[in-house]
């Protein structure tokens, strides 16, 4: 079961940020996490909400051009070294990352880890055979 | 030009990919070699059908 991550297309301009968190304000959608990084004209922002579902039918209304893809993400041992291990065994199975963000989850202070890979079914079949806990919900 | 298909926000590569295309159709099909920008949807300034008069001021013209 993998996390639901928002993508959505936007320019690289003031404001350009502020619509689509406007939206999720107005709609009541709460904001776990968000990243994005810019080429010199637009960036793409992936961020997790409390409903996906509902999010992305609000940012498609307003023509914003977004999409749902999964994710996986995991909660790591708090110790030197656990990211070091799932970078070591995605690596030893040929499971490339495309990109990876973390954020900190308030209500059991732990530090989730969410990563975008090319075969995510695999990769979350390694990491609970490895004994690294593998996020099944953030509702 | 105006990005429609949210299936090319799966990765920056897709995106470069795309508009790389765009240029290179372009080039061939219209022999101009053109930077492409890749734009949020309606956001484009519509084509009016009126006729653009251009004065060229360069010096020696």
């Amino acid at each position: 079961v993998a996390i639901r991550q928002l993508s959505a297309f936007v320019p690289n301009e003031a404001g350009a940020l502020a619509e689509i968190t406007e939206i999720f304000y107005r709609n009541g959608i709460d904001l776990r996490a968000i990243t994005v990084y810019d080429t010199s004209e637009y960036g793409i922002v992936r961020c997790i909400v409390d409903d996906a579902d509902r999010a992305i039918v609000l940012l498609q209304a307003e023509g914003v051009v977004s999409k749902i893809s999964e994710v996986a993400a995991i909660d790591p041992a708090d110790e030197p070294g656990s990211l070091a291990r799932v970078f070591k065994l995605f690596g030893d199975h040929k499971i490339n990352i495309d990109y990876i963000y973390s954020f900190v989850v308030r209500k059991n202070d732990s530090q989730y880890f969410v990563f975008k890979v090319d075969n995510i079914s695999k990769a979350e079949d390694l990491l609970r055979e490895n004994g690294i806990k593998v996020i099944e919900s953030l509702a | 030009v105006e990005l429609i298909d949210a299936n090319y926000l799966e990765s920056y590569g897709l995106l470069e990919s795309l508009n790389q295309r765009i240029r290179n159709n372009l080039k061939t099909v219209l022999g101009i070699d053109a930077k492409v920008n890749l734009v949020a949807p309606r956001t484009l300034q519509r084509y009016e059908g009126k006729a653009q008069r251009v004065i060229d001021l360069r010096e020696g013209k």
